[in-house]
């Protein structure tokens, strides 16, 4: 059977939303997009590795 | 060195888990979605609240996303996803964990294999988890805002529903079976299905779908007049409007050959006449009734005797009264009087017990002291009732008390029948109800003025002449049920006192003495 167009309509909806959702902390992760902020984190822990890294507690 | 390989596989293994995401969505939403069909989830609910003796069975229609389908969803995109995430276990478990593809020991002899993978599909774990999470809050978010908006919006729908029909009185009744219900059932256009319940709710707030794919509208208001009405009982069809519009019934009770009939057909004769003169449209919904009037008004009008009502189960007669939402739909019953002896019959006087009002025709002639004081005068006629007119309405009222029915909710309308053969006889009788019941009383029925009075919640007596152009007398057969029509909210002209006539001097002479 069919679904109902109403259906389908709400599965489209949710799963924009979630693809919007992920789209956009991805894209802040990388410094971009609305949420651009959440790239200084990235910077942080990727300093952090670095630094780790140059002490060689990270073998 | 380390760190940078573990971090890679933990890159591989959010990527592999958004994979996972896209796949479980396809899966379950698109290419093997469970779908909760009409008839499915009317089972579901029937299991869930078993319907009561009685009771309405859950419509076969399409639920409404948010109250179903949505957790079917979810559940649907978690097991596509659980699944695809063991699909993926199989080999690495299989190749490591166990013996199933050889020993294991080689593949921990190259150490790094078996470890990255195990991580790898661990942070898969982790990241499904977390996608599907926030899936699930974004549909639980949708459902919330949903929920928010219609809840509200179906409360007032319903409150205004339900107000509707407590001021309009909106009910539809059925004239074959008798059987009456808040609202009817529809019918579907399109497979013919009935929805039992339309009003606004699980199935759909503004218009609901049917398990064949058509939208009906939700509401008896809307329905009733795009659908087609069926009883919910026997489900034959009800007129348009059933259910929408106010509903009145009204029965008419008496002895045989009382004269219940022709005084039946003359109240509607003068009932149709009133209605032209006021500009009501006046209609009959269904063609039986149409037929049966126009019969009835043919002999009426022609002065020929009304043929004697059929010892069959009696049918309605409706008519409307008005246009669209705002008209009337009267039903009239009109039963032999030998039924109300007949205990084969007590189911086929349904209508008795849910009627508005009832009219009691008394035949004159046979009330004891008036037929004697006629017959020293030379008054008779052809066919008169034989039986004690206290005897017949004591029948009918214990029948409705038997069936529970409380008479303080309905109004009685006592009518002496053949004013023109009395005034003919030299008997004038009075146009006031109280008068009218004095003359009874002083006649010899004092128990049933005293009894009418006392287990209605109102009574008014009428003497009436049951021929056709009568509305205009004091004898007008209309009297009886424009009253009872406007006790229930009925809207006609302000009754005329014209022609009404004072009571006869002579009455309390000639009958009060006798009693």
């Amino acid at each position: 059977m069919k679904p109902p167009p109403q259906i389908v309509i709400f599965r489209i909806v949710t799963v924009t939303i979630t693809a919007l959702i992920l789209l956009t902390v991805g894209l802040g992760l990388a410094g971009r997009g609305p949420l651009g902020g959440l790239g200084a984190r990235t910077s942080q822990a990727d300093q952090l590795v670095h630094t780790l890294y140059a002490k060689g507690w990270l073998g | 060195m380390i760190a940078v390989a573990l971090i890679l596989t933990a890159g591989l293994g959010i990527l592999i888990g958004l994979v996972l995401l896209g796949l479980g969505l396809v899966r379950g939403l698109a290419a093997r979605p469970d779908l909760v069909e009409p008839a499915a989830y009317r089972d579901e609910r029937e299991k869930a609240r078993p319907t009561r003796a009685g009771g309405l069975r859950p419509d076969k229609a399409w639920p409404f996303y948010p109250f179903r389908q949505a957790w079917a969803d979810l559940g649907k995109v978690w097991a596509e996803m659980s699944g695809c995430y063991r699909a993926m276990w199989k080999w690495p478990g299989d190749a490591f964990y166990s013996d199933k593809r050889g020993s294991p020991v080689g593949w921990w002899i190259i150490f790094p294999v078996p470890v990255v993978i195990t991580i790898c599909l661990l942070v898969v774990a982790v990241a499904s988890v977390v996608f599907y999470s926030l899936f699930a809050l974004v549909s639980l978010a949708c459902l919330a805002v949903t929920t928010v908006v219609t809840g509200p919006v179906t409360a007032v729908l319903l409150g205004l529903e339900n107000g509707r029909r407590a001021r309009l009185r909106t009910q539809a009744s059925c004239p074959r079976c008798f059987h009456v219900t808040p609202w009817p059932a529809y019918r579907c256009p399109q497979c013919s299905i009935l929805h039992r319940d339309v009003r606004p709710g699980r199935l759909g707030l503004i218009m609901r779908r049917c398990e064949c794919g058509t939208m009906l509208p939700t509401m008896p208001l809307r329905a009733a007049w795009q659908l087609k009405a069926a009883c919910q009982r026997c489900r034959k069809p009800l007129p348009p409007g059933a259910g929408a519009v106010r509903d009145v019934r009204i029965s008419v009770f008496g002895d045989p050959a009382a004269g219940k009939t022709r005084f039946l057909h003359a109240a509607l004769d003068s009932l149709m006449a009133t209605a032209e003169r006021a500009g009501i449209a006046f209609g009959f919904p269904d063609q039986s009734s149409q037929e049966q009037v126009e019969l009835g008004l043919g002999r009426l009008r022609a002065g020929q005797d009304t043929a004697r009502t059929a010892g069959t189960a009696p049918p309605g007669l409706t008519f409307r009264l008005g246009i669209g939402p705002r008209s009337t739909l009267v039903h009239l019953f009109d039963t032999a009087g030998g039924h109300y002896r007949d205990p084969e019959m007590h189911d086929s006087l349904g209508f008795l017990g849910h009627s508005h009002g009832l009219v009691y025709v008394i035949d004159p002639y046979s009330i004891g002291p008036v037929r004697e004081h006629l017959a020293s005068r030379g008054g008779r006629h052809g066919h008169p009732a034989v039986t004690d007119p206290e005897a017949a309405y004591g029948e009918v009222v214990e029948r409705l008390r038997d069936s529970g029915v409380a008479g303080r909710g309905q109004r009685l309308a006592v009518v002496v029948s053949r004013a023109d053969l009395l005034q003919s006889a030299g008997l004038n009788l009075p146009a006031d109800s109280d008068l009218i019941a004095d003359w009874l009383m002083k006649s010899g029925a004092h128990n049933l003025v005293l009894s009418a009075r006392r287990e209605f919640a109102e009574a008014r007596f009428f003497v009436v002449a049951s021929q056709s152009g009568a509305e205009a007398r004091a004898d007008d057969p209309g009297a009886p049920l424009r009253w009872l029509l406007r006790s229930y909210g009925v809207r006609l002209p302000a009754e005329t006192s014209s022609g009404r006539h004072r009571v006869s001097q002579r009455l309390g002479e000639t009958t009060g003495a006798r009693s």
